[in-house]
């Protein structure tokens, strides 16, 4: 069997900048994923796991309250009690 | 929602745990950051995101919480939430939601931006919107 060997060679040129980077990372996609964090510490009857909040998200939507998906989330022991947030 | 970059500390390479500083800063201002676990104290991730402007923060779990998150010391639904056991001085300063969701949410949070993990010459392994490839 023929052997084929690859070499690899990245030029300083190559390497994208630290500003590219992140341009990269942070793209058109990753910004239209919405997230709502929505909570107040209420106490509920027969509330159990009281650690346990809720995170509504969706992607290019308005509003992911009305259209979105819910997933657990495990919230901060400190730190803020009331709270609605979206970004 | 947008994803934290860093450097994180001693080893040169850029990773999103939050766990030193922010490269893109500037884009967090009034946005849900999110962010992987690991590094540095839950509280100093939330407090670089709130300090860059950050309106709330989503820590993504490494995989240590098990069934329905029970993170160990990190805490669990029992404990009222994660960071039971830091001492409330540290947090006093925090003012944005901190949430912790299990790797497999992370996971499908980082499948809907389109990320891969990627491995760059000189930046080691990013997550990449392969949306703009």
């Amino acid at each position: 069997m023929e052997r084929m060997l690859v070499f690899l060679t990245f030029s300083a040129a190559a390497l994208p900048l630290e500003t590219d980077l992140y341009r990269v990372q942070s793209g058109p996609t990753a910004d239209k994923v919405k997230v709502l964090l929505n909570h107040d510490r209420r106490p509920k009857p027969g509330k159990i796991y009281g650690g346990l909040r809720t995170v509504e998200f969706c992607i290019g939507c308005p509003d992911p309250h009305l259209e979105g998906s819910q997933i657990k989330a495990l919230g901060s022991y400190h730190g803020v009690d009331n709270y609605s947030v979206t970004g | 929602m947008v994803l934290t970059i860093t450097v994180s500390p001693g080893s040169g390479g850029r990773d999103q745990s939050g766990a030193a500083k922010i490269l893109n800063a500037e884009q967090l201002a009034g946005r849900v950051v999110f962010v992987d676990r690991g590094g540095v104290p839950l509280v100093e991730k939330v407090l670089a995101a709130q300090n860059a402007g950050a309106v709330g923060v989503l820590i993504a779990d490494d995989g240590n919480c098990t069934g329905h998150y029970e993170c160990g010391r990190a805490g669990s639904p029992r404990d009222g939430g994660f960071s039971k056991r830091d001492p409330w001085q540290n947090w006093r300063d925090v003012d944005v939601p901190a949430m912790l969701i299990m790797k497999a949410e992370a996971d499908r949070l980082r499948a809907m931006m389109r990320l891969e993990r990627k491995t760059i010459p000189g930046f080691g392994e990013q997550w990449i919107d392969i949306h703009i490839q």
